[in-house]
């Protein structure tokens, strides 16, 4: 009677496809940063001082793999696999970090990166027990 | 004909009795099992881990952010503090350089801590809330340095707050 049967965490499924699809959505969104920092570094308010730990070009390449690597595990997390639940949340805690460091370029770019990788985190650690339960 | 009706109404009475027994039996099966089941839930609340375990994970991965951040917060306060927006005049307490040392030392704590939690050690969850609060706070006075910074510290640490002292619990199993 504690172990919930697949019908009971149909409902709450939902939650794992939303992490995977937020994971896509902040991986084409590190991506957009890492291409902006790269190709068209005047389009961010900050100068090279105001920035953190790298130069600008250094943080579009950090952004750009940052992204691949999100966007990957995002299609992995909705095949329900274990493993990437682990790398997604670890991807995500440095997702949030990076931005953190970057966010004098653009505020408004990394707090909504930030927050969407607060709201995997959730639905990963909270709801992601039922994803192992229903996919097996 | 008058016997026919009698024997009808004493079946009839007794077809009733029979059927108001078996609904009872019907019932008290039911009101059995409802104890059981009831039983079971409160046992499964209060002592299993259930798919709600995972607060705790939760709680422990955003005060790792939380301290990571504060980290940063205090590097930065050490060795570039032209970096932040306002000068040590801008600031409620201290100056760069003991925020710095401050940030560097909650921070350490935090991360520290959160292996605690995610391993469901009752102190690391106490621990736990009095960092969070405490980070908050900081993040309070220093807010002027770099106010989004701090509002999203401030944030996580409610997160912290809220995921320890409501779904704590569930994590001792």
């Amino acid at each position: 009677m504690a172990v919930p049967t697949s019908q009971e965490t149909s409902g709450w499924i939902g939650w794992i496809y939303f992490a995977g699809l937020l994971l896509i959505i902040s991986g084409v969104f590190e991506m957009i940063s890492g291409f902006t920092a790269l190709l068209n570094d005047n389009f961010y308010a900050a100068t090279e001082r105001s920035l953190l730990v790298f130069d600008i070009s250094a943080w579009g390449w950090v952004h750009l793999i940052m992204g691949l690597f999100l966007i990957v595990t995002g299609t992995s997390v909705m095949s329900g696999h274990m493993w990437s639940r682990v790398v997604a949340v670890i991807l995500a805690v440095f997702a949030i970090m990076a931005q953190f460091a970057f966010m004098a370029a653009y505020p408004i770019w990394s707090i909504i990166v930030i927050f969407m990788g607060i709201m995997i985190l959730f639905a990963l650690t909270v709801h992601g027990d039922e994803v192992r339960v229903a996919s097996r | 004909m008058k016997d026919l009706r009698k024997l009808a109404s004493s079946g009839c009475a007794l077809c009733h009795k029979v059927a108001l027994s078996a609904i009872a039996i019907c019932f008290y099966k039911d009101y059995t099992e409802d104890i059981h089941n009831l039983r079971g839930v409160v046992h499964m609340a209060t002592t299993k881990p259930t798919g709600w375990v995972g607060w705790v994970y939760f709680a422990s991965v955003m005060i790792f952010i939380a301290g990571s951040i504060q980290l940063l917060a205090g590097f930065v306060a050490l060795f570039k503090d032209d970096f932040y927006l306002t000068t040590a005049q801008g600031l409620i307490a201290f100056d760069y350089s003991q925020w710095g040392w401050i940030h560097i030392l909650l921070g350490l704590c935090s991360m520290a801590v959160s292996w605690a939690i995610a391993t469901g050690k009752f102190w690391g969850r106490l621990v736990g809330i009095a960092l969070a609060v405490l980070n908050l706070l900081s993040n309070a006075a220093f807010l002027p340095a770099y106010p989004l910074w701090s509002i999203i510290v401030i944030t996580v640490d409610l997160l912290v707050i809220y995921a320890l002292t409501l779904h704590g619990s569930e994590a001792k199993a």
